[in-house]
């Protein structure tokens, strides 16, 4: 779901597409939903997680919450997330988000982050649909 | 002819370099103060930004669990300043 094409965002339409696309692609290979918000974050973490809680399936879900004013970005990652994304792997995806936040380029940053992420979560199994080896 | 011509080709060339900067999305330069509108990506349709944004700034972070019978112990993950 692209929520943005129709409001006054900063980025092009084909960012945003490029942007969608790699979030879906993360989710169909991870098992994990992955959303990004660009936007105020009127009190950091706090409100990125208040975000992420508003999401349909939290605990199973990950947030990138960027916020250009005031130069933050926030991964949030659900409680039953956290074994298969672990917190030295979403720092890893924030370093390599920065990098490209400080030259002003917050999709391709977001993009890249998206990916560190994916290539680091593992699925998670589902126990009812997996048989027993 | 031999003015119209390069003055020609120099306004599509000065047209060619320019005109991206002119177009609005897309030219957030860093350090410029944010003034778009927020964009959530991937989400569901029913998440509210702004009513989770009201929920901080209230101080009342515990907004309703969508997830019913899971219940929501930590989260993980990191922050970063750039």
């Amino acid at each position: 779901m692209l929520d943005g094409d129709l409001i006054d965002t900063a980025f092009t339409t084909i960012q945003l597409a490029d942007l969608e696309k790699a979030l879906l692609r993360a989710e169909r290979s991870t098992g994990t939903r992955f959303v990004a918000y660009v936007g105020k974050l009127v009190d950091g973490r706090d409100s990125a997680i208040a975000i992420h809680r508003q999401l349909p399936e939290p605990n199973r879900s990950a947030l990138i919450a960027v916020d250009p004013e005031q130069r933050v970005v926030e991964v949030i990652t659900g409680a039953h997330l956290r074994e298969a994304l672990d917190d030295p792997a979403c720092r890893l995806a924030c370093l390599t988000m920065t990098s490209r936040f400080a030259i002003g380029d917050i999709a391709a940053g977001l993009r890249d982050g998206v990916v560190v992420l994916a290539d680091h979560a593992r699925e998670i199994p589902s126990l009812h649909t997996n048989l027993p080896e | 002819m031999f003015a119209g011509i390069p003055g020609l080709l120099t306004l599509l060339l000065a047209l060619a370099i320019l005109a991206p900067g002119w177009t609005r999305a897309g030219r957030y330069r860093p350090g410029e103060s944010w003034n778009y509108e927020p964009v959530l990506i991937n989400a569901s349709v029913e998440t509210d930004v702004q009513l989770a944004i009201q929920a901080t700034a209230t101080g009342e972070l515990d907004i309703p669990d969508r997830s019913s019978d899971l219940v929501i112990t930590a989260e993980g993950g990191a922050s970063a300043r750039w």
